[in-house]
């Protein structure tokens, strides 16, 4: 019997998996854009291919992602990209894509976006959103005006798994556009950049010259590796950030830090996204299993767990993991959630260690799991659902928690820590 | 003589200016000194410019021991910035070095940034080196001695 172990919550928990059976892989590398705790910037300016105010708040958003290789050849495993809508300035309603330097055919599956696949050849185009203000539920400027209530990010966790042999490239955020919604071929795409297969090409449409640039040379994208403050409405990105000009005068080679001195009362941060800010975290996956450690399990460690278990259980007896977010899982009812996951709603999927017998018959969903430590003598706070009763929900704060088997067994919830939105894999 | 007119002619046209390309795209394109400008509608940058704040490198880090052997699957984190109180603080990278004990990472730096601190981890004392990611070296290269 292999023994997987997930360690979820804080670094010295233990969270026991047993008797899966499954198939060993080497270490796995992790490299983090920008790195592992921060999110980087992209944002647009959509009244391409014209000029516009240059405030650059048209579409904000902001990126964490993860490229996982094997350790051994160096191929890349899987992507794992966190989005987060922060602001949307304007009427025009745009959505956001990603560009990869792979083509389709090095791709095994992607969850969480739409996956253009244009032809084997073709490189691989995911549209991670189609409409910014419908993520939002909402009209006109959003998070671009100091006066009015800041809302609260919109995220998306995309996972691409690669097939096999396929060397890593490049590094994220790639080649990220918005595009029209109501016009898919209207892309805009960072200063130097092309256009996607499905984009249309604008040069010399308007005030375009070539390569997402205007006849002066001014970009419609920007993109800085690092939290940003995007500026307010019709605040120029030039007054927003006085030192800008002076950095692209020289080349980049002066005023380099020009993005961290704003002009007071020009910006707005997004102070909401904190809730959902990246922990520290690292998994490794050896022949005994799984052992994830994380002082702050959040979306994007669910989301690389999660990538590495459809890897590992491709193929599995029980079928294909599938991955959801916690959101959807919430927006089930208790019975829908029951038969989601378990093969029969009758059948118990997570029991206390050792004390399977208590709850067999019943299932139970982990709503929550806080922290344990190694020796499995506690508990910190693990909050579970009898699916059969909705309105039972118990704090649990002793032992560890196991699956002593798979019988019945459909899915491994995938714990948060401090609100960060968790995702689930199911069977 | 007018044969001499006309090609006289063309060659002070031709040194009038300096005939290389201009360095920046100004529309004088004789190196006359512009007004000072402090916004993007009368600002002038290098032709090409990227507008990007970072650049791509790659990292070759060799792991070796003493004797000079390498030393596969010895573990490897790669951060931005070492605070002493903090330690590495960033992290970009985690993972370990291939068969070859060599670790190959390529990842985005801030234009600015001269190193990355690179910490290795198989429990020995002073863990922590640092590479250098330099303007003009985008493919950095290194070896740690253990």
């Amino acid at each position: 019997m292999n023994i997987r172990k997930f360690q979820v919550g804080l670094a010295t928990g233990t969270f026991v998996v047993a008797g899966i059976s499954g198939v060993a892989h080497a270490a796995n590398n992790n490299a983090y854009f920008p790195s592992s705790q921060a999110f980087g910037t992209v944002m647009f300016e959509d009244q391409f291919p014209c000029e516009a105010d240059y405030d650059f708040n048209d579409l904000v958003l902001e990126y964490n992602a993860t490229v996982t290789t094997d350790s051994s050849s160096g191929d890349i495993r899987y992507l794992v990209w966190n989005t987060r809508i922060v602001a949307v300035g304007g009427r025009i309603n745009n959505g956001f894509g990603v560009e990869l330097p792979y083509t389709n055919s090095q791709i095994l599956s992607v969850s969480g976006a739409t996956w253009e696949n244009n032809g084997a050849s073709e490189k691989v185009v995911l549209r991670m959103f189609e409409n910014a203000h419908a993520e939002y539920g909402a009209d006109g400027s959003l998070n671009t005006m100091a006066e009015r209530d800041e809302m609260a990010p919109v995220e998306r966790a995309v996972v691409v798994t690669f097939n096999s042999n396929v060397s890593s490239l490049g590094t994220p955020p790639y080649n990220p556009f918005a595009f029209r919604s109501d016009s898919r071929a209207h892309e805009i795409h960072l200063a130097g950049e092309s256009s996607t297969v499905n984009g249309i090409d604008f040069d010399g449409v308007c005030d375009v010259d070539t390569d997402y640039k205007t006849l002066a040379g001014l970009p419609f994208g920007i993109h800085i590796s690092a939290q940003f403050g995007w500026p307010i409405e019709n605040a120029r990105l030039d007054i927003a950030y006085p030192e800008l000009v002076a950095w692209a005068s020289s080349g980049g080679l002066s005023n380099t830090n020009w993005n961290d001195a704003p002009a007071a009362g020009q910006t707005l941060a997004s102070s909401l996204a904190d809730m959902c800010t990246l922990g520290s975290s690292s998994y490794s996956y050896t022949a005994t299993g799984i052992s994830v450690q994380s002082s702050d399990s959040t979306a994007a460690t669910n989301a690389a767990i999660a990538a590495q278990i459809a890897i590992d259980f491709a193929g599995h007896p029980q079928g294909t993991p599938v991955i959801m977010d916690w959101r959807d899982i919430e927006a089930m009812t208790a019975s829908e959630l029951a038969i989601f996951m378990t093969t029969s709603p009758t059948t118990a999927f997570v029991t206390k260690d050792g004390d399977i017998d208590l709850y067999a018959g019943r299932p139970y969903f982990i709503r929550r799991i806080e922290g344990y430590t190694n020796s499995g003598a506690s508990i910190h706070d693990a909050v579970w659902l009898d699916l059969n009763d909705p309105t039972s929900v118990s704090d649990y704060s002793g032992g560890s928690v196991s699956f002593p088997d798979t019988t019945g067994k459909r899915g491994i919830w995938l714990g948060s820590w401090k609100g960060a939105r968790p995702a689930l894999v199911a069977w | 003589m007018r044969f001499f007119y006309v090609w006289s002619g063309c060659f002070v046209f031709l040194i009038g200016c300096d005939q290389q390309p201009p360095a920046c795209a100004s529309p004088d394109g004789c190196g006359q000194p512009l007004p000072a400008c402090t916004d993007l509608n009368c600002s002038k940058w290098p032709v090409g410019f990227d507008w990007q704040t970072h650049r791509e490198v790659a990292l070759s880090l060799a792991v070796s021991d003493s004797n000079g052997g390498r030393l596969p699957g010895t573990r490897v984190e790669v951060y931005a910035a070492y605070d002493p109180s903090l330690g590495g603080t960033q992290l970009l990278f985690s993972g370990q070095t291939n068969n070859s004990g060599v670790l190959e990472l390529n990842h985005r730096v801030p234009k600015s940034r001269s190193v990355v601190w690179v910490k290795v981890l198989d429990g020995r004392a002073d863990p922590w080196f640092t590479v250098s990611v330099a303007e003009g070296n985008d493919v950095a290269v290194a070896e740690v001695l253990r």
